[in-house]
């Protein structure tokens, strides 16, 4: 299957039902992960519930236009958790009901101190972090999710390697950072 | 640190980290949302392709309708004129119709021509009633609609 095509898209905007699933178990984890990475206060599954269905909502003529399917799935659930966020009411409710599910994490565990390194990042660093490690896009793909120029997620994307190598070099900081999310 | 401290190092524990936050792991069926949305979808198709079949019918059957009897004679609205009704001028040269304009260039005064002009098209009702004063006018007016005269 290829997700460069507009083909899958375009069938399962006719109901093709092989096609959207075909879709959602592909994207959908990496979808959701990258949700749960870059908008943690969002609801990761929510937002790529809504992605789907706004793809199937969309016209015809505009999924025609669509020529890097996954970057722009990425870019649907993007703005799905951004609305999200943007709806006070909705979050509060959430929060009062369930608590935002966190990836599973192993005390002590470099990776994992590496990951909350991530997650003390600034945004837009976090993001070109996200999408290019969680999602596996390229700086190109990641630049259709943003709406951004790929010179500008590169630039991040540096900043931010260069801040994550920073901060495991500081004395102490790997445990108090560790602290926060854990 | 060593090798945590390179760039490589890093972006393969990057990499690890995250495969742990879940990217490559499963999700669950997909939402009755989007199901429902999808059967939405199939439904609309459908109707679009009917409607589209319904229309391309109804066309066929107004053109051959239109083609049979956009021309013909009726009582004037006092009773005292025929009238020709023309609605659609470029089916004006049909032999029915030519025989029925023998008949009102014959004698243009005893007739009134009711349909679609030319000149008439910008009108709201997209028709207007012409009352033949002669046979000139009655002659340059089927002209103007595609005549064959």
């Amino acid at each position: 299957m290829s997700l460069s095509s507009t083909n899958l898209l375009l069938r399962m905007h006719r109901g093709d039902e092989g096609a959207a699933r075909a879709l959602w178990d592909s994207l959908g984890p990496a979808l959701v992960a990258y949700v749960r990475a870059s908008r943690p206060g969002a609801s990761a599954e929510d937002a790529v519930q809504e992605a789907f269905l706004s793809a199937l909502r969309m016209q015809r003529r505009e999924l025609k236009k669509v020529r890097d399917v996954r970057a722009w799935m990425y870019r649907l659930v993007r703005n799905a958790a951004m609305n999200q966020l943007r709806s006070e009411t909705r979050l509060r409710a959430r929060e009062a009901a369930s608590p935002v599910p966190e990836p599973a994490q192993e005390q002590g565990s470099t990776t994992d101190q590496l990951w909350c390194l991530v997650a003390d990042l600034p945004d837009d660093q976090r993001e070109a972090v996200v999408l290019k490690h969680v999602a596996g896009l390229t700086f190109d793909q990641a630049s259709i999710v943003l709406e951004i120029p790929r010179s500008t997620i590169a630039g991040r994307y540096k900043s931010a390697i260069e801040s994550l190598r920073v901060s495991e070099r500081a004395p102490g900081g790997e445990p108090e950072r560790r602290k926060a999310h854990v | 640190m060593s090798e945590h401290n390179t760039d490589a190092g890093l972006t393969d524990r990057l990499e690890k980290a995250a495969r742990r936050s879940g990217a490559s792991g499963s999700i669950g069926p997909m939402p009755t949302d989007v199901r429902r949305e999808l059967a939405h979808r199939r439904v609309s198709v459908a109707a679009k392709r009917a409607g589209l079949t319904l229309a391309l019918g109804l066309f066929i059957s107004a053109a051959i309708w239109f083609g049979a009897e956009s021309v013909s004679p009726g009582p004037d609205d006092t009773g005292e004129h025929p009238v020709v009704a023309i609605n659609d001028p470029h089916l004006i040269s049909t032999p029915r119709r030519i025989d029925l304009l023998d008949e009102i260039l014959a004698d243009p005064g005893a007739w009134r021509l009711a349909g679609r002009v030319p000149e008439a098209r910008s009108m709201p009702s997209g028709s207007a009633t012409i009352r033949v004063g002669g046979r000139t006018d009655l002659e340059e007016m089927l002209r103007g609609l595609g005549g064959a005269r």
